[in-house]
């Protein structure tokens, strides 16, 4: 028991099965306490997982590191994967411990980080709470915030649409300074920012006289670039072309990664799938000044959707 | 009736308005367990935490039409299901108590394989670990070692695969011996260490996906 510290705990079992697959992994481990490392995050996320299922939210235990061996013997992580949403990072602290360890590893792609106190003894866990985000080694527990929080927090993620700035491409074309400035806070580049000169394959051949802009998006511990190139032609229509390119002297995109161009109204026009040969995919639309569409761009469980109007 | 079951109910209640995986209902769901978890029926057996969490997916699920708060309290209900589940699991170990020869109980009724641990189920000889370090050390491809934090050509993900294997090398000491701060090694590392790692354990078929 937490000595009444932690008014918001929420208290849950340890199963035998939980207890069997986080000595498995253990026993894999050469030294005691890499292996106690091992156990403790096993359970963490195991428990975190039983909760997650109690409150309907799915999981993907084999797409998390912590399910893989090689990133249990390499890393000290704790996550588990919730499609549509991301990476939480389920982190064990002992009986009595003040602060919780947040290794620097997990510092990034996490959308929280969840504190669960493990008790081998009595075989009972409990969620202490939760912070979004992490910058430091160790989070006193005196920081977390409430199971409730974490409930509200996972579902804006899945659910709430974020008001996202629509990036209006016929501007690009007129080029004012205002707008320039504009594009530039929404994280538009020129071309040969985002990517290096290498990056810029012999596929990337682009037209004369459009004006494009590129732009990094982060999907889970992978990034690409988008880039965005536009043609005004004739009757206010504008001729478009999105590229994703791989980026980090990543060679090839990544496979599974997913783009799609989708209506104002959420269909699909029309999509495209890297299976790890490519090093760029083109997609091409036209559409008159006015008109609205967006670009998803997927991988595994990671999502990323920009919206244009031209 | 007590106060607190004045307030459980009142929770259901609320909890029952909104469809289940809405934020509303996982959190009033979640206020009950957090208070009805101490009110609950205890027992020291090995399955006791096994039949706790069947009673608490039974909650979930059920608690919204399957509960009639008029015939008693949430704590009665519950109880009566964990310990209809612990009885399930005490027949369950006398029959396998009977018929396996390979398992045998410890004093609490704990199955225990005898048959686990000595050796995983791929049947490896080979630790993961001695694996990832014959493969980052001999380098087949060359990348690990051309790979390095910008401006430190001696930081390679070589090194840093090494060194952060077992979580042997903290990030605080590989910080102040190679005079980098630790968010510029670990987001190094998360770059371009883990994908490469993730890789290779897919190659020797320790993950699925």
């Amino acid at each position: 028991m937490t000595h009444g510290t932690y008014e918001f705990a929420l208290t849950l079992p340890i199963t035998q099965g939980a207890r069997r697959t986080a000595q498995a992994f253990a026993n894999q481990q050469p030294t005691p306490a890499k292996a106690e490392q091992v156990r403790l995050n096993t359970l963490a996320v195991l428990v975190t997982q039983d909760y997650m299922q109690l409150m309907d939210i799915p999981t993907n235990l084999p797409g998390s590191d912590s399910w893989n061996p090689v990133m249990q013997t390499c890393t000290d992580v704790a996550d588990l994967e919730l499609p549509g949403v991301g990476r939480l990072e389920c982190r064990p602290v002992k009986p009595n411990e003040e602060r919780c360890q947040v290794p620097a590893e997990t510092w990034e792609d996490r959308v929280g980080y969840v504190v669960v106190q493990v008790d081998e003894v009595s075989q009972e866990a409990q969620i202490l709470g939760f912070v979004p985000t992490a910058q430091d080694e160790e989070l006193p527990l005196s920081d977390l915030r409430s199971p409730e929080e974490l409930l509200d927090h996972l579902y804006e993620l899945r659910y709430s649409p974020v008001e996202r700035a629509l990036t209006n491409l016929s501007s690009w074309l007129q080029n004012t300074l205002r707008d320039g400035q504009q594009a530039i806070a929404e994280g538009w580049q020129a071309v040969e920012q985002v990517l290096t000169s290498s990056e810029l394959s012999t596929a990337y051949a682009f037209r004369r006289n459009s004006i494009r802009q590129a732009k990094r998006i982060v999907l889970g511990d992978q990034a690409v670039a988008l880039v965005v190139d536009v043609q005004a032609g004739t009757n206010s229509q504008s001729e478009i072309r999105l590229q994703l390119h791989p980026v980090d002297d990543q060679p090839n995109l990544p496979p599974g990664l997913q783009m799609a161009i989708l209506t104002d109204s959420g269909e699909v026009v029309i999509d495209a799938e890297a299976t790890g040969n490519e090093d760029f995919l083109e997609l091409q639309i036209d559409g008159a000044s006015g008109e609205r569409f967006s670009v998803q761009i997927r991988l595994n469980s990671f999502q990323d959707t920009q919206a244009f109007v031209i | 009736m007590s106060d607190l079951d004045i307030q459980l109910r009142e929770w259901v209640a609320e909890a029952c308005r909104y469809p289940p995986g809405s934020p509303a209902r996982q959190r009033y769901l979640t206020k009950v367990i957090r208070v009805v978890s101490n009110k609950l029926w205890r027992e020291s057996v090995a399955y006791y935490q096994d039949a706790l969490q069947q009673t608490w997916v039974y909650f979930c699920k059920n608690i919204c039409g399957g509960y009639d708060p008029d015939l008693g309290s949430v704590a009665t209900w519950l109880n009566a299901y964990l310990k209809r589940r612990l009885q399930d699991f005490y027949i369950d170990t006398q029959k396998r108590r009977n018929n396996e020869i390979s398992s045998w109980q410890d004093k609490d009724g704990e199955v225990v394989d005898i048959t686990e641990g000595l050796a995983d189920e791929r049947g490896d000889v080979e630790p993961v670990w001695e694996k990832v370090k014959a493969w980052a050390e001999a380098d087949p491809d060359g990348e690990l070692q051309r790979l390095h934090i910008e401006g430190h050509p001696e930081v390679t993900c070589q090194v840093l695969i090494l060194r952060r294997l077992l979580s042997e090398t903290s990030w605080k000491a590989l910080s102040e011996e190679y005079g980098v701060a630790i968010p510029t090694l670990s987001s190094f590392y998360r770059r371009q260490c883990m994908p490469r790692l993730r890789k290779f354990g897919e190659s020797e078929g320790y993950v699925t996906s």
